[in-house]
This record gives C-alpha cells, structure tokens and sequence, in this order.
C-alpha cells in the first residue's frame, strides 16, 4: 500500500491556514481581553503596564478643574461672590487642587476689598497657604508620582501666584484695619476735650458760694430769732410791742430754717462738683492746667466788703 | 512712706520667688500633659498606632496594606497650623478627624509651606481610631 503524502501544493494551503489561523487569534487579544469573554494566558497580561486605580495626571486633573472654574467665573462676575468661594472650596478640598485652592483666595480677596472683611482677607491667605502646602508637597520625595494635580514645571509660577496672594491678603488686612483705626479717632477726640473738669470746678464753687451765703443768713436767722425771743420773754414787754418782737423772731426763725437747709445742700453739692472736677482735670492732663505753680493751686477766700463778705476763688 | 512701700514690694517678690521655687514640679507636669515632647514632633495620643519619624514606606508595605478594615485619624496641630498627606496626597488642613487610613504602614507627612513639621511612617493598627498631635515649633 502507498502512503500518499500530501502534495507540496495542499502543504502550502495547510501553512497558510495556519498562519491565517494564528494571526486572527493574536489581533484578537485586545478585544477578548477587553470584554473579558474569554480567559487568556496570564503570560500576555503580566508584560503590559498596569496602569494605577486611582491615578491622576496633570491633564486629567485640568478636565475636572476646568468646569469648576468656569461655572465659579461666572458666580464672580454675576456678583455671587459667597456662593463662589463655596463651589471653589468644596471641588479644592475634594481633589486637593492648589489652584482650586487660590481660586477660592482670589474669591475671598474680592470680598474683603469690596466690604472691607477682614475676617474675609484672613481666609483666603488661609487658602493661599494650602496651597502653598500643597505645591511644595508636590516637590516633596514622599508624594504620589501617580498622582499629580498639576504639571512640576507649573510648580514654580504657581507657588509664586500663591505668594502674592498671601501678601495681597496681608496687605488687605492691614489697610483695612487702618480704616478702622482712622474712623474710631475722631470720635474719641471731643471727649477727651469733655473730660477737662473745668465746668464742674465752676458749678461746684458758685454751689459752694451759694452755700456758705445760704448758711450765713441761717445763722443770722437765728441770730434774730434769739434775740427777739430773749425780747418776748422779757415780762416788761406787751400789746403792740410784743407783738412786733414776736413776729420779727419768726421771720428770724423761717430766715435761720430756710438758709441753713438751703446753704447746707448747696455746699454739700458744690463740695462734691468741686472735687470731681479736681480729679477730672487732672486726669485729662496738663493741657487744660495753667502754666505757672501759683496758678496751678486754687485759691478760695471770704472777703469781708461793705455790706459783709464776699467769697471769692481760683480755679 | 517709700522705705514701707520697698520692703512690702521686696517681701511681694520674694513671696513670688519662692512660690516659683516651690512648683517647678507642678508647671512641668501641666506642660507636658498638654504638649507633645517628642523629638519627631508628632505623638500618637491613643489608637494604638506606631510612628516611626524620617521613613518611607517600602513596596511591600504598600502591598502589604489592606482597605478592608480601615483606621481612622484624627490629628491637631499645637501651636501653629499645617496640611496633612497620607500616603503621597493631600487629606486636609488640621485639624482633621476622620480620614481613613488603609490598616498598615502609611507615609504621613504634616507641612507648613515649606516647613515639614513631620514625616514618617504610621502603622495604623485594624478598624482602629488614632489620635495624633503634632507640635508646630
């Protein structure tokens, strides 16, 4: 019996099958490895880069960012300033995005210039500084190479951006606390002018005066009021005359009750005015004071004139 | 008048001198109930956890680290303030609480500008809540 072998024609069509075979299998592999219909050798697998879960690229990073940044600019020129600050901080804080991160300052900036808050200057130097903390981070040997917001030859422009914001944001500080310094000291500049303490010296030493008048008649009341009861009870006195005596020693008495009350509270009052107006004046400083040391030292004193005593003062 | 008035505030100093004398016990107690004194800058306060200042994870530790059973961190800054990465990103700006740390060895680094004010690695123990104070000097 004859084997026949195959013939060099049939052997060729046989070859070419099955390298037709072999290179449809082998363009296949990305598609069934894509759709996982089919298992595959783990050999073609292990050679290809696993690319990370969770990793970022600097692009990938722009394409979240920008959106955010598109709908913050419109907030800021709509005038929303508060509700974009809101939407930069939750999209910063939640991919941890420096230049998020200065949108946001840069939001905050705008407020504390336009109503002069300085608790809204403060913040976004706060922000600035995160993402100082966050770009210097990016240098750092420790950070997440698969894992990059933004690009490291951006690092260095933006860390200046961040710079200057925080500088901005002292500077907006300082200016505004300057204003409020300047709007507070007119006001107090009239009542240092009050607390001089002259007025009251005045008013203290009429009241005085007024009281030692006041007292004066008081005792001339009684003065009167003694000697013309010393009058009535004289037995030699009667009718018409006693009569005359008696009413002149009420007059005397009314005159001694009326002038002793009244000088008393006078003096009391006047006492009182003197010696806060004292104390004020020296408290408010030398400004009010006089010049020379005689001048300095107030003077009072009853002078006796024509038709009795004067009191006369220094203040 | 002055002579009484020196020797009152001369027996006034010396009362406060040795007042001052007598407690330096007391005022180091109280600081260092309230201070961290470690030389890295960071003390684990509870939870458990080990720091160990000035290292890197290694690749086995980063396989090694498992999201099944989680920590949690929560971390103060004394004295000034500081952002926070855990394992290569940024986590938040202390204080934090809460954020979720793989069981493992994890890369902590707390900064401020350019400023480390700690870097090391923490082995955060299984579903364990770690509390961490971070001195700022």
């Amino acid at each position: 019996m004859r084997r026949e072998w195959p013939s060099r024609g049939r052997a060729g069509l046989r070859t070419a099958a099955t390298t037709l075979a072999l290179s449809v299998g082998l363009a296949a592999v990305p598609v069934t490895a894509q759709a996982g219909a089919l298992p595959l050798p783990s050999t073609f697998l292990a050679k290809k880069k696993k690319k990370p879960k969770d990793g970022l690229t600097p692009e990938q990073a722009a394409e979240k960012r920008v959106p955010v940044q598109q709908q913050g600019r419109q907030m800021v020129a709509a005038g929303e300033l508060m509700a974009a600050t809101i939407l930069y901080d939750n999209a910063a804080q939640r991919e941890g995005d420096p230049i998020l991160f200065m949108d946001s300052a840069d939001a905050y900036l705008e407020i504390a210039t336009t109503e002069r808050d300085i608790a809204a200057a403060e913040t976004a130097k706060q922000r600035a500084q995160v993402a100082q903390d966050i770009l210097y981070f990016h240098l750092d040997s420790t950070a997440d190479p698969d894992y990059q917001q933004v690009a490291s030859e951006d690092v260095a422009g933006l860390l200046a951006r961040a710079s200057t914001l925080i500088d901005k944001a002292d500077d907006t500080v300082a200016e505004i606390q300057a204003e409020n310094e300047a709007t507070v000291a007119p006001e107090s500049a009239p009542a240092r002018k009050k607390g001089n303490g002259r007025g009251l010296r005045i008013a203290g030493a009429g009241l005085m005066g007024v009281g030692v008048a006041g007292l004066g008649l008081g005792v001339t009341g009684l003065v009167i009021g003694r000697i013309n009861q010393q009058r009535v009870d004289d037995p030699g006195v009667y009718g018409t005359e006693f009569d005359g005596f008696d009413a002149k020693g009420r007059r005397g008495n009314l005159l001694a009750g009326v002038g002793l009350a009244v000088g008393g509270v006078a003096l009391a009052v006047g006492v009182t005015l003197f010696v806060i107006g004292r104390k004020r004046g020296k408290s408010s400083g030398g400004a009010a004071e006089p010049a020379s040391a005689s001048a300095r030292e107030p003077s009072l004193a009853l002078v006796p004139t024509g038709r009795g005593f004067a009191l006369t003062g220094r203040f | 008048m002055s002579r009484h008035s020196t020797s009152s505030r001369l027996s006034f100093l010396v009362f406060a001198v040795a007042l001052g004398v007598a407690s330096p016990a007391t005022t180091s107690q109280a600081a260092s109930a309230f201070g961290c004194s470690d030389e890295s800058g960071l003390c684990v306060d509870s939870g458990g956890a080990s720091w160990e200042p000035d290292k890197q994870s290694t690749s086995k530790d980063r396989k090694k680290r498992s999201t099944k059973s989680p920590g949690r961190i929560s971390l103060t800054i004394e004295g000034g303030r500081g952002s926070v990465f855990l394992n290569g990103r940024y986590v938040g700006t202390a204080p934090v609480s809460g954020i979720e740390a793989p069981s493992g060895k994890n890369d902590l680094q707390v900064r401020d500008g350019t400023d480390v004010l700690a870097t090391g690695v923490l082995d955060v123990p299984k579903d364990a809540g770690v509390s961490i104070t971070v001195r700022h000097d």
